[in-house]
């Protein structure tokens, strides 16, 4: 429906405001909220982490946490190439693609083409980056929705794997140095982790703690208003596709690295509505209301360690997905709910 | 009509009485014992600035919020307690809104305008009854005193005609003319002038046949004009409850403010005449080769009807849109192609749709004040939250901003105070050109004095501004000078002990009444 500018026009007085302080026991109690909403996730999950310990033998062992910890970082890496986007407003559905798209390349490079694992992965990063620019050109510079060109690049990636791979794994000529760096642990550390922190300490840092993270914060937060205070939107937010067709290529390297192959079926995306549910299941913890790093990474292993909680109980593995499922809807819905009663309106 | 408001003087029997309604959010008591009596057949307007709880009423009276415990409200003698009030319930009980976005689809006709209010008549096999829809809208449009064409498009009407016919499809449905409340929401916050007249004037009618109307508008002249009854609300609690003959616009700003209101008229002397900014034949959108001269020290108002391109000449010198013609800073040409370059040239721009355009709702007071340049916080290789906090805390002060915490997110404060956090980021950076799209829109008299007091601060300490407004009394009060636009051109000139509300009315809108 069509309106005409004086009928969009906003008054000032439409709203129920609050702006006396309020008395010191209210003041408590709502500081007591805001902190049971920033570390309501952090204390389910140790919650869980005690119940699963005390009711299976398998669960707590050093053993299973190593597993968990360190087989989850590539999600973890590719919740983190998904908030990028989703910081500045924008949905990158092709992550999952594009992590497998790279696998794939990364495969081809040492398999067929015996190049060396270094250039390899080189190439691969490139790879993520080249989907990350083709996804930024059409979303910030032409315009489209993000959700459609990112959907779309997501199915058409799966295709072009399809016909080159023809659905059989790439095992054989796979470094095994990178095999050894993305497996076992080293002191007593599963070597996931490696991979996995040092990204999320970068992230953390670039997205919370540079101008560049709160300029994306705020494209997120009113496009229209961050044009108008001369931040430069359409560049930033191709940036953020770029970042995110990185991280998901590097996402793509460690699952190679870690199942010693290159495996077609990881372009189907199956990985992508995981990221997606700790993505936004990490925007209910810490800093509720916004993506962020340590609630992503958070989320990543609260979902990891209930399923494999749920799996030692003896449920199958298709628990995984419903977890999944569950942890995306319920955590949007937590957090709609909780943003309608701070700001009632 | 008596203008009498008491229980015990005689007047009209209540068409609505509100006894004792509070309403709490979280730790704010917005509501305190609120009592109100609406007379049949009266226009009775509530007044109060942001955040006196207006709001929370209305939507309390609609069902939409509920009420603590303890509230009475009598509809027609009907009485409920005000928490039980639903939608559906007010609806039956006959109160009908209409509010500031009126709801109207522009592109549908009159008649689908007004039956989508009801719903179709419609026959064998959910076959709409054109000829039944037709008839009933003719005789509804002349029961309002609406004298259109049924088939043609909303948006072909005027304004005022949109919201009459909003409030016809708000009312179609009573059986008499004294029954039921109408609940009028800023109906007239973003009509132009002689819109409102027109309005105002069909209000007046209105009540005549013996509508009751509950009337809310920032405008206090509106409200002296149209209404019997005038209530103010100030922090949630009636402090007055006035006849509105015999009272005085200022009177009723400060009853609304609460404390006396000390707005110096501008001085209107410049004594700088070298030109600090100045356009020469500059085009963009309806504007064609407009010369345009500021001072330093000069606030310059841009007067004219929304399209007389008044917005765009403002965004066009912020780097948007495209134009032609020559920009000259102290004398140096300024060619701004995007915002950043414009800021980096001085200037800044309070664009006009606060909530659209310029507040970021969700992120803090203090992110929301760093949002121009948020460079400025960075330290020894991070982003120093307490610099950015200990900057925030300090403008809060300077600029007079009501809020818990530069923490809180800025949807939470109320429209006056956002507007001046919006303000504060500009002026922040020190800016030599002030470009302000209705600077005070939406905003109660209170804040809009602090707003106009900043803005002469700022342009006091060397810049200039150039302010566009609908409000021309806001004009007359702020500007030095204020110039008209209209058909592309700058077709009035009015200086500082000249400005004059009626001859800029006639300025402004005397070529579109004469083609009426």
């Amino acid at each position: 429906m069509s309106m005409t500018k004086e009928t969009t026009v906003t008054g000032g007085g439409g709203a129920i405001r609050t702006d006396e302080p309020s008395p010191p026991a209210r003041q408590e109690a709502r500081r007591l909220l805001v902190n049971a909403e920033r570390f309501g996730l952090l204390v389910i999950f140790v919650v869980i982490l005690v119940v699963f310990s005390v009711v299976s033998s398998g669960f707590f062992t050093l053993n299973n946490f190593r597993i968990v910890l360190g087989s989850e970082a590539v999600l973890g890496i590719l919740a983190l190439a998904s908030i990028v986007p989703l910081i500045c407003g924008e949905f990158d559905l092709s992550v999952g693609a594009n992590m497998g798209a790279s696998a794939i390349v990364l495969g081809t490079c040492m398999s067929r083409f015996h190049v060396g694992l270094g250039p390899a992965i080189v190439i691969t990063l490139v790879f993520g980056l080249l989907v990350g620019l083709a996804n930024g050109l059409l979303v910030a510079k032409v315009g489209v929705n993000s959700f459609i060109v990112t959907l779309a690049m997501s199915t058409f990636l799966a295709g072009l794997v399809q016909w080159y791979t023809n659905g059989t794994s790439i095992s054989t000529g796979i470094s095994q140095f990178l095999v050894r760096t993305a497996t076992g642990d080293l002191l007593g550390i599963p070597k996931g982790l490696f991979w996995l922190l040092p990204v999320g300490l970068v992230a953390w840092y670039v997205l919370g703690h540079t101008p560049y993270g709160r300029a994306l914060t705020s494209i997120g937060s009113n496009r229209k208003a961050a044009q108008l205070v001369g931040l430069r939107v359409s560049r930033l937010t191709l940036s953020s596709f770029l970042i995110s067709g990185v991280l998901a290529a590097l996402a793509g390297v460690l699952t190679v690295g870690q199942s010693g192959d290159a495996n077609p079926q990881l372009v189907e995306g199956t990985l992508l509505l995981a990221a997606l549910a700790a993505a936004f299941l990490g925007r209910s913890a810490f800093r509720p209301g916004r993506f962020n790093v340590p609630g992503t990474i958070l989320a990543v292993y609260f979902v990891a360690f209930s399923v494999s909680g749920l799996e030692f109980l003896g449920a199958a593995s298709w628990v995984a997905q419903v977890f999944d499922g569950l942890a995306l809807a319920g955590a949007v819905t937590v957090t709609t709910v909780l943003a309608r009663k701070n700001a009632p309106q | 009509m008596t203008l009498d408001h008491r229980d015990d003087q005689g007047g009209p029997p209540a068409a609505l009485v509100v006894t004792d309604i509070s309403k709490t959010y979280g730790p704010a008591r917005v509501l305190r014992d609120v009592s109100l009596r609406i007379g049949k057949g009266h226009v009775h307007s509530l007044v109060g600035g942001n955040g006196s709880g207006k709001s929370t009423l209305v939507k309390i009276l609609a069902g939409l919020v509920r009420a603590d415990p303890g509230g009475t409200v009598a509809i027609d003698g009907q009485e409920r307690p005000a928490s039980s009030l639903t939608p559906t319930i007010a609806k039956a009980s006959g109160v009908h809104f209409v509010h500031q976005d009126p709801g109207v689809f522009l592109d549908m006709t009159v008649i689908e305008n007004l039956s989508l209010g009801r719903g179709f008549e419609t026959g064998r096999a959910g076959r709409i009854r054109w000829r039944q829809a037709r008839a009933r809208s003719e005789e509804v449009l002349a029961r309002f005193d609406i004298h259109v064409d049924p088939d043609l498009p909303l948006g072909a009407l005027r304004p005022a005609e949109r919201t009459m016919v909003a409030i016809a499809r708000a009312l179609q449905d009573q059986e008499r003319a004294d029954h039921g409340i109408l609940v009028l929401d800023e109906p007239t916050a973003s009509l132009s002038a002689s819109e409102v007249t027109v309005l105002l004037g069909a209000l007046r009618r209105y009540a005549e046949r013996g509508q009751t109307t509950l009337f809310i508008s920032h405008r206090l002249d509106e409200v002296l004009t149209a209404s019997d009854t005038v209530s103010v609300l100030r922090d949630g609690c009636v402090v007055a409850t006035r006849p509105a003959i015999g009272l005085s616009p200022r009177e009723l700003a400060e009853l609304v403010v609460g404390r006396e209101l000390a707005e110096a008229p501008p001085t209107g002397s410049v004594t700088n005449r070298e030109a600090y900014l100045e356009l020469r034949g500059f085009s963009v959108g309806p504007l064609e080769g407009i010369d345009l001269v500021a001072h330093k020290g000069e606030i310059v108002g841009l007067a004219g009807l929304l399209g007389s391109g008044r917005s765009r000449l403002l965004h066009a010198l912020f780097g948007g849109g495209r134009r032609a013609g020559t920009v000259l800073l102290e004398g140096v040409p300024i060619d701004a192609r995007t915002e950043r370059a414009a800021m980096d040239a001085g200037f800044a721009l309070v664009p006009e749709d606060r909530g659209a355009d310029a507040a970021f709702g969700d992120l803090s007071v203090a992110n929301n004040l760093a949002a121009a340049d948020i460079g400025r916080f960075w330290r020894r290789g991070h982003l120093s939250a307490r610099a950015e906090r200990t900057a925030a805390e300090k403008a809060v002060r300077e600029f007079n901003i009501v809020c818990g915490s530069v923490d809180m997110k800025l949807s939470t404060l109320s429209g006056g105070n956002q507007q001046k956090v919006i303000l504060a980021r500009w002026l922040r950076r020190d800016p030599k050109v002030l470009l302000l799209d209705e600077p005070s829109q939406g905003v109660d008299v209170g804040a809009r004095a602090d707003i106009h007091g900043l803005i002469r601060g700022a342009v006091a300490s060397g810049a200039t501004a150039l302010v566009v407004s609908s409000d021309l009394e806001e004009l007359a009060l702020l500007c030095d000078r204020v110039l008209v636009l209209a058909g592309g051109r700058i077709v009035g000139e009015v200086h500082g002990p000249d400005i004059d509300t009626t001859l800029l009315t006639h300025l402004t809108y005397g070529p579109v009444e004469a083609a009426l």
